[in-house]
């Protein structure tokens, strides 16, 4: 049985040998003994062994992690001890990956997914004063040229395009625009290009 | 050429509040194309792409019941835009739990 458990796994390695691949390998050892204590006849024992292992390879077929949102494979391992006999006791392990984990800890925050999962917003609602100052510049947008518009962009410190799309640039930058401080920063450089 | 913004729109907000967002948005120069959730930098969120243009009629987001078969969902589509035009229909975040919401242009 042993030498097949090995076959086995072997042949898993040289399956999985090329590519990259989820590898998960855990171990538990677990002993508890309680002493008698009266000495006289048999007293009353507790006895409990428990050893496990267990190892997984998981193919990925190219499928690596990656920070633009693809994960690996998931894998998922749990220990979970408890007992009553000597007070409250509990040991408990647990590895995992991908996004079996995430979906675990978006359910331990109460959402199906937890707050630190979502990307931030960059279109926000904003207060109707601060609306309406954007507004007034998106109209005043219409009538600037490119050349007025990328001197916007650069008093704002923004990137200039390399085509005539200067104007556009500051419509974009002016959806991102929720603060006062901002606004203020673009309204003013608006205010100070050449005609 | 066209020229599509994509930008990220808050995933745990109230339906109304992504409604008032992408109407804003519209308001300084841009034609809402679609908003469904979608991943972004690794993470999930609610993706609003844009068109610089001229906006014509205020978009509303309807949410759908999604225990209906396709047919009750075209049905429902149908009711809800009347004399406008659904602008997508999808899975969104709304208050952090993802919403079959329609987008309507009115």
């Amino acid at each position: 049985m042993r030498t097949l458990r090995m076959l086995l796994g072997g042949v898993a390695l040289l399956a999985t040998a090329c590519g990259p691949r989820v590898v998960i390998v855990t171990g538990t050892t677990l002993g508890l003994k309680a002493t008698p204590g009266d000495g006289n006849s048999r007293p009353p024992q507790v006895t409990l062994g428990y050893k496990r292992a267990e190892a997984a390879i998981v193919p990925t077929n190219g499928a690596v992690s990656m920070k633009d949102g693809t994960d690996a494979f998931s894998t998922m391992a749990a220990f979970d001890f408890r007992t009553r006999w000597f007070g409250e006791t509990e040991l408990a392990s647990f590895v995992g990956t991908g996004f079996a984990v995430r979906e675990i800890q978006d359910d331990a925050n109460g959402t199906e997914f937890g707050d630190g999962f979502f990307a931030a917003s960059t279109v926000k609602d904003v207060p109707a004063p601060l609306q309406d100052r954007r507004k007034a510049l998106a109209t005043q947008l219409n009538g600037m040229s490119d050349a007025q518009c990328r001197q916007v962009l650069g008093q704002v410190s923004r990137p200039l395009p390399k085509g005539p799309t200067a104007c556009d640039e500051v419509r974009k930058t002016l959806l991102v625009t929720n603060t006062d401080t901002d606004m203020k920063a673009l309204e003013d450089a608006a205010g100070n290009v050449g005609h | 050429m066209a020229n599509y913004v994509v930008k990220v729109l808050g995933s745990t907000e109230t339906l109304d509040t992504l409604e008032r967002t992408i109407r804003q948005s519209e308001e300084l120069g841009f034609v809402a194309v679609s908003v469904a959730a979608g991943t972004v930098g690794g993470k999930k969120g609610n993706l609003l792409t844009l068109l610089i243009a001229a906006p014509q009629g205020t978009v509303t987001l309807e949410t759908i019941d999604g225990s209906g078969d396709g047919d009750q969902q075209s049905d429902r589509l149908d009711a809800l835009a009347g004399g406008g035009a659904v602008v997508s229909y999808g899975g969104v975040y709304v208050g952090g739990t993802l919403t079959d919401v329609a987008m309507i242009r009115a």
